[in-house]
């Protein structure tokens, strides 16, 4: 389209340019070639005049010449010596030779009778003598005037029979015609006389006799040639004189025509056109060359033109498309980037910066000055003077560099600001660039480990001061036994508590660093929680339990020591933090294919405003004097890793005063029904979190949460299948940040997140990384769709190998809850027959087995093209050297250590092998 | 005797205080700040031993509240703190604190610094 234009542009030049060059050629070639012609037109008449002039005064010589000799008086003696019969001849003969030679041109000449027969003619024709030729014009024409008289042409009948004009004079006698003497004139030798004219400028004349017959000797024919519609002989027969232009076959000629009146002859001259307008010809010819040149520097100039316009679209839809990429990895970065002009005004913002801005500031007033606005920003951080500053510095020296944080006043958010000048490549200033990027999270990691730091270091202390200080007054002398024995017990308890914390802060920091281990187990769950019971009975002598169990086994895979771990938490916080002789009840029920373990106390409860950081590090209830119950506070935040790595739950509901019930909910191993997807719904209106959970809840199981931050807590802890994210949300997060930094996070990152708000934003959405977009209202039917488009298919065929029966059960417990179909094999040989049997989608692999081990299996899979691509995953109880691993990374999609087990991370992985596997086949 | 106020939400630190204390000294515990500040009030103590991070109100919440007292502004103050850092001094000081101890601290320190503050306020 743009190329056409060009185009367009270009021929446009082109005929602006050769519509005055054509015009001035044509008219300089019109001009000088009308003169020319009129120049022309007057020579070809004037020849024709003179032409006839010529022809006049010879004939009329001619007609003088015969008149004379019929006065001489030898003809009439010769007349008259006939008469009486003497001898004449010879006398006529020899007046007749002389005439006929008085002048060249003449063939012949003879004298007749009144009466028209030939007298005598010479040269000497006898045949014809005595004939009689009053037919002839020229007898006719004498007799009819009495006066010389010039015959048109005829043939004669005379020796060589000439074509001839007769010049007839009568011979008076006294008044009598008594003769009639006549030379025949040549036609040939008119033409002659003419031709001389026409010697010179290629004009040829042509003369016709009174009956408009050729005088002249045309080559094709002996006999007489008529003019007489050749239109410029008739216009000169009728006694017209002119000039016209003529279109014959030799091409257009310009043609003058006049009559001679005194014979009744015409007298035409023409010239050629291409002759007489030669000059006319050259001048064109240099016209037409010149303005060909010009034409072509014209076409040129047009070519370049057209190049140079072609060439600057080229380089305007390069400079777009550069604009384009810039402007597109501008917005893809997560700082915010402005580049400022010299006057300070932004001549480039990117994405992020105009987000902040509207996060921020929402719309400034749009006719701020640059200083206004300074002002007005740095009202909105929390050291104005600070950032006013940091401008001025700017603006003193445009060199500087400077990063300086900020941080904003109403949302504690933080920037580091860094600015710097830009120089364009001749190394003139352009502005400053510079660059907002936010540390809020940083920051708050720093504050959080700045914290936990004087937390941690508060906490050691404490003991530590227990030790060193009682240690130190055991050394006084005077002490008796009893406080003696008191001191060192003092020390052996807080040397205890110090480990406790100590192993208590590792094992939650290895948890929270993923590296909790945890080894599953099918067990019988009221085996852990009696055994835990019963550790507590002896030293609780204050406090009774009250234990109520279901006479049936509550099988669940889990890892027994971590479980116990959290029974023994939990019951001791009962005992600590209720009054001696209260009741402890531990109690399970199974429902829904999950079992609920709660341990109740009658204990002081939680204030209500400190149940939200019950799990938090560190967190003891703030209350009068609960120091004296001891703990390291680390209890609950571990008991909490450790439920969450078996896939479970943990809670509490207490009333501060009258009691507590913590309680963990565990999947059933055997029993339980296949878990359904989880779907969070990060929704603050509670009508409309209602209506997604009476949505979803007959296919899904729904959590709702109604900030950003619980949302990115629920989300890290226990990544759900789908999220349904609002974007308006109370608090300090958006629904924008919470979908950002899910994706940010790689444990979040792979959930599909459905953003569902009443706003717009979908590129932005998809921009962020989101699966989807609904607008609000949407219906039942389309979210439904929506997530079941989104969870990965289940249902997948995998083939567990093990030859442990133990660990199949474990795993088929597992991966049953996934929808999967399980197959089991008890060895290598028995899995390729299983495979052979069907092609399995994935396969759980033991390594050590009877028979054929897990290395066969995985080298005659990679041994098959159709077996080389499905999925393995090694599950081992074996430590693999370096070599091995390197061996079975290249074949096994991934490597799961028994060590390392658990069952969210063998989910995980068949969620990935089975997802991988999809993707390599399309 | 004189008399000590110790204030301390950790039991076994109250016990070490009072242990170094108790053969010279009347002792006072208190388990937070609003009891030391209520002790304090009705009791007169004549020097505070005070914890700096305790929950609730801090040492240093319960120090300047004790500053305003007219009658308490003047009882020399010996702060107990885990922290150990230059600022945490200074903020103790700038609070009214006559002396600072970081934990882990020595009986024999602490016994020594009372006396000498009790000493020179006695002059």
């Amino acid at each position: 389209m743009r190329r056409r234009s060009v185009l367009w542009l270009a021929a446009a030049a082109l005929a602006l340019g050769a519509i005055p060059l054509g015009l001035l050629a044509y008219f300089s070639v019109s001009r000088s070639s009308g003169a020319l012609r009129a120049e022309v037109e007057q020579r070809v008449d004037a020849t024709a005049a003179i032409g006839a002039t010529l022809v006049q005064s010879d004939v009329s010589g001619l007609t003088g010449i015969v008149h004379s000799y019929a006065r001489r008086p030898y003809v009439l003696a010769a007349l008259d010596a006939r008469t009486r019969g003497r001898a004449w001849a010879q006398q006529l003969a020899g007046q007749l030779r002389e005439l006929r030679q008085a002048r060249p041109g003449i063939a012949t000449t003879f004298l007749a009778e009144p009466n028209g027969r030939l007298i005598a003619i010479d040269p000497l024709t006898p045949s014809i003598v005595g004939k009689d030729f009053s037919f002839r014009d020229w007898y006719r024409g004498v007799m009819r005037t009495g006066r010389p008289y010039v015959s048109r042409a005829y043939v004669s009948a005379a020796t060589g029979r000439p074509r001839v004009v007769a010049a007839a004079v009568p011979v008076r006698d006294g008044g009598r015609v008594v003769a009639i003497l006549v030379a025949a004139y040549r036609v040939g030798h008119i033409q002659s006389v003419v031709d001389r004219l026409s010697e010179s400028d290629h004009v040829r004349l042509m003369v016709t006799d009174q009956q408009g017959t050729l005088l002249g000797d045309p080559a094709r024919t002996a006999g007489l040639v008529s003019r007489r519609n050749d239109p410029r002989v008739a216009a000169a027969l009728a006694g017209h004189s002119g000039v016209l232009t003529l279109h014959g076959r030799s091409g257009t000629s310009l043609s003058a025509f006049r009559p001679i009146p005194s014979l009744g002859w015409t007298v035409s001259s023409s010239v050629p056109t291409r002759v007489a307008l030669a000059r006319i010809g050259g001048l064109r010819t240099t016209v037409v060359g010149v303005t060909a040149v010009l034409a072509l520097l014209l076409l040129l100039g047009a070519a370049a033109i057209a190049r140079a316009l072609q060439r600057r679209e080229q380089i305007e839809a390069e400079l777009g498309r550069q604009a384009t990429i810039t402007r597109a990895v501008l917005d893809g970065v997560r700082d915010a980037i402005v580049l400022l002009g010299s006057d300070g005004e932004p001549m480039l913002a990117n994405a992020r910066l105009r987000e902040h801005v509207a996060d921020l500031f929402g719309s400034l007033p749009p006719d701020l000055s640059r200083a206004e606005t300074d002002e007005l920003v740095a009202t909105y951080t929390t050291d104005p003077a600070a950032y006013l500053d940091v401008l001025r510095r700017e603006r003193d020296d445009p060199d500087a560099e400077l990063v300086s944080e900020h941080e904003v006043a109403s949302s504690r958010r933080s920037f580091v600001r860094s600015s710097a000048p830009v120089q364009d490549e001749s190394g003139a200033r352009l502005g400053r660039i510079v660059v907002l990027r936010e540390v809020t999270a940083e920051r708050a990691a720093e504050q959080l480990k700045t914290d936990l730091v004087a937390t941690v270091s508060h906490e050691l202390r404490t003991p530590l001061t227990g030790v060193l200080g009682f240690a130190e007054l055991l050394g006084q002398p005077d002490l008796d036994d009893a406080t003696r024995t008191r001191y060192a017990e003092t020390i052996h308890t807080e040397a205890r508590r110090l480990t406790k914390l100590v192993d208590d802060f590792l094992d939650l920091q290895r948890m929270e660093a993923g590296g909790l281990k945890i080894s599953l187990d099918v067990i019988d769950l009221r085996d852990v929680v009696r055994r835990a019971v019963d550790l507590f009975r002896p030293s609780a002598v204050h406090h009774t339990f009250e234990v109520d169990l279901p006479g049936t086994p509550l099988e669940v895979a889990a890892d027994p020591a971590r479980l116990a771990q959290v029974f023994a938490n939990l019951i001791s916080n009962a005992i600590k933090y209720s009054p001696a002789g209260g009741v402890i009840h531990v109690g399970a029920v199974s429902v829904d294919g999950s079992v609920r373990i709660s341990v109740r106390d009658p204990g002081i409860g939680i204030p209500a405003d400190q149940q939200q950081r019950l799990f938090s590090k560190f967190f003891r209830v703030d209350s009068s004097d609960t120091r004296s119950i001891g703990g390291t506070g680390l209890g609950l935040a571990l008991a909490r890793e450790i439920v969450d790595a078996h896939g479970g739950r943990i809670g509490f509901s207490s009333v501060e005063g009258e009691g507590s019930t913590f309680w963990i909910e565990l999947a059933l191993g055997e029993t339980q029904a296949p878990v359904r997807p989880r779907v969070l719904v990060v929704e603050d209106d509670p009508g409309a979190a209602e209506l997604l959970v009476v949505y979803l809840q007959d296919e899904y199981d729904v959590e709702v949460v109604a900030t950003g931050t619980q949302a990115i807590e629920r989300a890290r802890k226990r990544p759900p299948s789908v999220v349904c994210l609002d974007i308006a949300l109370p608090g300090e997060l958006s629904g924008w940040q919470v979908l950002a930094r899910m994706k940010g996070d790689a444990r979040t990152a792979h959930v599909p997140v459905i953003v569902c708000t009443g706003a717009n934003g979908r590129r932005r959405a998809a921009a962020l990384g989101a699966a989807d977009f609904l607008t609000k209202p949407f219906t039942n039917e389309h979210l439904l769709e929506t997530i079941a488009r989104l969870l990965p298919d289940r249902g997948g065929d995998v083939l567990v190998v093990d030859d442990d029966a133990t660990v199949r059960k474990l795993v088929e417990a597992t991966l049953g809850d996934e929808g999967h179909a399980i197959r089991e094999a008890a060895d290598g040989a028995e899995a390729l027959e299983k495979i052979a049997e069907r092609r399995p989608d994935a396969i759980v692999l033991d390594l050590v087995m009877p028979r054929l081990d897990g290395f066969a299996v995985l080298e005659r899979l990679q041994a098959s093209p159709d077996l080389r691509a499905i999925p393995v995953v090694v599950l081992t109880a074996r430590v693999l050297g370096a070599a091995e691993r390197q061996l079975i990374g290249a074949r096994a999609v991934s490597l799961l250590e028994k060590s390392d087990y658990s069952p969210a991370e063998l989910r995980r992985l068949i969620r990935q092998a089975l997802g991988q596997e999809a993707a390599t086949a399309a | 005797l004189p008399r000590v106020l110790v204030c301390d939400d950790e039991p076994v630190l109250r016990a070490l205080v009072r242990a170094s204390l108790e053969r010279d000294y009347e002792i006072l515990e208190a388990h937070d700040g609003t009891a030391a500040l209520r002790l304090a009030r009705d009791r007169q103590p004549d020097l505070i031993v005070l914890d700096m991070m305790m929950p609730g109100k801090s040492g240093l919440d319960v120090l300047a509240e004790l500053r305003t007292e007219p009658r308490l502004t003047r009882t020399p103050v010996v702060m107990l703190t885990a922290r150990a850092q230059v600022a945490d001094r200074e903020a103790a000081a700038d609070a009214g604190a006559d002396r600072y101890l970081a934990k882990p601290f020595s009986p024999a320190e602490l016994v020594a610094a009372i006396a000498e503050l009790l000493e020179s306020r006695r002059r």
